[in-house]
């Protein structure tokens, strides 16, 4: 399932000239640069990364960890987005019926 | 006709406990805090355990794709975190993490639609054991966590107009213990004679048997499966 991360260091050296060997300068790149680079070249990263995924852990290097991040916000998690629910669309559904009924007067 | 096929379909919003209660859970789009607090504390629990199939992953590295470029990219990566909701210390503690590419080609029928599930994770006991201040017990522990987090990716699919269709690769670390999980949750595995649609993942990475997907039906099944918590 997934890319190893020698690979995302492989091609944030071809893509980026950074030091494959540094997991620093690759976090960084992945996290600053790649950003910044059009799409369409982002584009065959990501697709570059997808396609090899799977290939194994034999070149890992050692692992690095960042200080002890805070706890986050929940402010900083927003519930994802969800599309309108069947319930509402039978409540669209039924109030759209009534207001179709002709209006009877006396 | 299943009405969630066409309207789409909630994410769950709990979870059960061990000890038989419920956690409010919230399904977020994953963001920096999400990503910098599971690589500092959940991923040291992870990489701890070299049975495990996300020893060695980098949140920080894959994070960016789906952070910073949303629906730009034409494989419409999405990263989701699973999180429970602490509601007296406005906290969110991060459980479960996806990565998704909301747009490739079914394994199935290759003319339709899947999402794919490229990351996919869960938090070890010990580390939601572990979170200062919050105090989670072994009886609130959740339940099912891995079940929930493939049904952000099957509701993902639902809302995003692939008719819940999933795609993944069961890592070949996870042996046949992994692809069996899979199956039991109704996924089917890709016969390793099955070509993979057309692009460069037939090439580097082609059919190898581990290859599972969610048919229609069984991800609308799978989805009803966890009605109850959403």
């Amino acid at each position: 399932m997934p890319t190893p991360t020698h690979v995302f260091a492989e091609v944030a050296a071809r893509h980026g000239g950074v030091d494959p060997r540094n997991a620093q300068a690759v976090q960084d790149w992945y996290e600053k640069t790649l950003p910044t680079l059009p799409g369409p070249q982002a584009e065959a990263i990501l697709e570059e990364l997808l396609a090899r995924e799977g290939l194994g852990e034999e070149h890992e290097g050692p692992r690095r960890y960042p200080d002890r991040a805070a706890v986050p916000a929940l402010d900083d998690a927003p519930p994802a987005r969800e599309p309108m629910l069947a319930a509402v669309w039978w409540i669209l559904r039924d109030g759209l019926r009534r207001l179709r009924q002709p209006v009877t007067r006396d | 006709m299943d009405l969630r096929r066409w309207t789409g379909v909630r994410f769950t919003r709990w979870a059960p406990t061990r000890g038989g209660g419920k956690l409010s859970l919230r399904v977020a789009p994953m963001a920096a805090p999400h990503v910098a607090w599971w690589h500092s504390h959940v991923q040291p629990f992870i990489d701890a355990d070299p049975g495990r199939v996300d020893n060695g992953w980098n949140w920080m590295l894959y994070a960016p794709f789906t952070r910073l470029y949303g629906l730009v990219l034409a494989r419409r990566p999405v990263g989701y975190s699973v999180g429970i909701v602490d509601d007296t210390a406005r906290r969110f503690l991060p459980m479960g993490l996806t990565l998704l590419l909301g747009r490739d080609r079914a394994l199935d029928n290759h003319a339709r639609k899947s999402t794919f599930a490229w990351y996919l994770t869960t938090a070890p006991d010990a580390a939601l054991l572990g979170i200062a201040d919050y105090g989670l017990t072994e009886a609130r522990l959740p339940r099912r966590l891995g079940t929930i987090v493939l049904d952000v990716a099957v509701t993902h699919s639902l809302n995003h107009r692939a008719r819940g269709r999933v795609s993944l690769h069961a890592d070949p670390k996870g042996g046949d213990a992994l692809l069996g999980w899979y199956e039991k949750r109704g996924m089917t595995a890709l016969p390793k004679d099955r070509k993979l649609p057309v692009g460069p993942r037939r090439l580097f990475a082609p059919s190898d048997g581990r290859y599972c997907y969610y048919t229609v039906p069984a991800a609308v099944a799978a989805s009803h499966d966890l009605d109850d918590l959403r």
